[in-house]
């Protein structure tokens, strides 16, 4: 059973985590202002992470005939970015905890939580300008324009979702969800990381298109497995609050289909609710919208279109890798679509 | 029947893997080899194509053709990045200078960009004014240069068009571009009436973009020389470019 492959995974993950999250801290500056800066910067890439995504990246350099250091800048880039994501995703959900401790918008208020996000934006492009240096001009270049696309796309997914909040939308659609986490979630996570290994790897020559479904289903399994754990994992493992995507209003698949699903009375209730601002909302009300969600069996539901997803994730990892020697990496990359889908759930 | 498809996608690939692994001293922990979470995860999408799943499909070339496509059409307008990946460093950024007259971007933002472009005419050669803001220095470098693609002959014409964008969120008033004369590097002069623009109106709309032609016509009598002038638009300060062309 996997038990065994998921300590090749997590072995392999955290060996590529380590190397990016080391490479990282090389680029933070041993400057002033320390205390309320460079320091912070270090706060959440030193938290423990899964380290998915400059994991990706090495490793499918690496299975398409590249070394680690080829894709690590990149790598480091791509982790840099998303921490500094992490951090303003904080202070826009108001969230209080991150990676099992307090949140930088919790211990030291959001305008320095504001201001570390924005230094760790500025840090990313440093990597990528070294890569000038070992890749040369053009792959820099290519780099570069996948990195724009890749945060372009984020901030965008970011905005439909805050969007959404922000008016009190009940009329979404699975469709909008599906849209919205491409955009905000898969490009990044998945779909650049390897485009970018492989490019790297290959010089320009590889297809990235080819990472494209795969690493939407993926990613899309990914966060709706995400998105469950929320409502139903444990805050050990877990490492944020239980239940604070409800607390947040946030529009998951769970909800998407409840709102669709549900009576047209408790249609209007669940709308009130999510037009309360959420540090008005209560415990009972929180709790009321878990039980709808049970009634309804929205778990279920988003259990199986994650599912569903990975399953034709696994079917496009053929399409994405399967031509290539089976090496460690490639080996790691297969498995890693099953962890990431399966992980304590 | 999916099922059926993948297992035999395994079946090519594991013995190749098998050797492999031979060569290269157990590199793999193991042959890739559908796990029972993946059979099971299978088994469920192999009754039916998941509707998610051909709706994500649906999404993701939606989302391909507006991003990726037209970031690739952007950067392409820049340069051919195919060509570009054969040449050295140096051709790159030689063809750049190039490459740069087919499409130049004038930034007009209309709130922010005036005052930070302010520019003194006794030590720049340019100046505006915008009401309510302090002219400011700002380096020559930040105003486009709009350099003809060849060198010219005396008797020759040619067009050359760039692009307008427009990055303010306001829509523009009806403007015409003009250009002063142009003076060589010798201190010749190049009379402004051999310098014309198409359409001669324009009007642009927030974050709209406009071409724009540029029509040079040498007289006979030109000396040889790299000639410049300031492109201008009448009721819109912050549009400047500067123009260069080679005579020979």
């Amino acid at each position: 059973m996997p038990v065994k492959s998921y300590d090749f995974v997590k072995g392999l993950l955290e060996d590529y985590n380590s190397l990016a999250i080391k490479t990282l801290f090389r680029y933070i500056p041993e400057l002033e202002p320390r205390k309320y800066l460079y320091e912070l910067v270090s706060s959440y890439p030193g938290r423990p992470g899964k380290g998915f995504r400059p994991a990706l990246c090495i490793a499918t350099c690496k299975a398409f005939g590249g070394t680690e250091s080829m894709a690590l800048r990149s790598a480091v880039a791509i982790e840099l970015f998303h921490n500094a994501f992490l951090v303003h995703d904080d202070v826009e959900d108001d969230s209080d905890f991150r990676r099992g401790d307090k949140t930088l918008n919790a211990e030291y208020g959001i305008p320095i939580a504001v201001n570390v996000g924005d230094a760790m934006n500025v840090l990313s492009i440093r990597p990528l300008m070294e890569n000038l240096s070992l890749l040369g001009p053009e792959m820099t270049w290519i780099v570069f324009t996948e990195i724009e696309h890749m945060v372009r796309q984020c901030v965008e997914g970011q905005a439909m979702e805050l969007g959404w909040v922000h008016e009190n939308d009940t009329g979404l659609t699975e469709e909008d969800y599906l849209r919205m986490t491409l955009k905000k979630t898969c490009w990044y996570t998945i779909i650049h990381p390897c485009r970018i290994g492989a490019l790297i790897a290959t010089s320009g020559e590889a297809d990235p298109d080819r990472f494209n479904r795969f690493g939407y289903y993926l990613g899309a399994a990914f966060q709706i497995q995400d998105d469950l754990l929320n409502l139903i994992g444990e805050k050990e493992k877990y490492g944020k609050e239980i239940g604070g995507d409800i607390w947040e209003g946030k529009r998951t698949m769970m909800l998407i289909h409840l709102l669709n699903s549900s009576e047209p009375d408790e249609k209007q209730w669940l709308g009130h609710f999510l037009s309360i601002p959420r540090r008005h909302r209560n415990p009972e009300d929180v709790e009321n919208v878990y039980r709808l969600m049970i009634k309804y069996d929205s778990f279920g539901y988003a259990r199986s279109c994650s599912r569903n997803l990975a399953g034709a994730a696994l079917k496009e990892f053929f399409t994405a890798y399967g031509a290539l020697p089976d090496t460690r990496d490639k080996e790691f990359l297969y498995r890693i679509v099953l962890y990431m889908i399966e992980r304590d759930l | 029947m999916r099922g059926g498809t993948i297992m035999q996608e395994k079946s090519t690939i594991n013995p190749k893997s098998e050797s492999t692994r031979e060569r290269k001293g157990n590199t793999a922990t193991s042959a890739i080899e559908l796990t029972s979470v993946a059979q099971e995860v299978f088994s469920q999408i192999a009754k039916s194509t998941s509707r998610v799943v051909q709706q994500a499909a649906s999404i993701l070339e939606e989302e391909v053709a507006d991003g990726i496509v037209a970031a690739k059409e952007v950067e392409d307008k820049l340069f051919d990045t195919k060509d570009i990946r054969k040449e050295s460093k140096e051709a790159l950024f030689g063809r750049f200078r190039n490459d740069a007259h087919e499409v130049v971007d004038i930034f007009m933002d209309l709130v922010g960009v005036a005052a930070k472009y302010g520019t003194d005419l006794t030590q720049r050669m340019i100046t505006f004014t915008v009401p309510g803001t302090k002219k400011e220095e700002a380096p020559v470098s930040d105003v486009p240069k709009l350099e003809m693609p060849e060198p010219m002959k005396p008797g020759s014409a040619t067009e050359v068009p760039m692009e307008l964008e427009n990055k303010s969120r306001e829509v523009t008033d009806v403007f015409s571009m003009y250009c002063t004369d142009l003076i060589s590097n010798q201190g010749n002069r190049m009379l402004a009436g051999n310098i014309s623009f198409a359409p001669e109106t324009i009007k642009i709309g927030p974050g709209q973009r406009e071409k724009v032609l540029v029509k040079v016509s040498v007289p006979r009598n030109t000396p040889a020389g790299s000639y410049s002038g300031l492109v201008q638009a009448t009721n819109l300060d912050q549009l400047r470019a500067i123009l260069i062309i080679r005579i020979v």
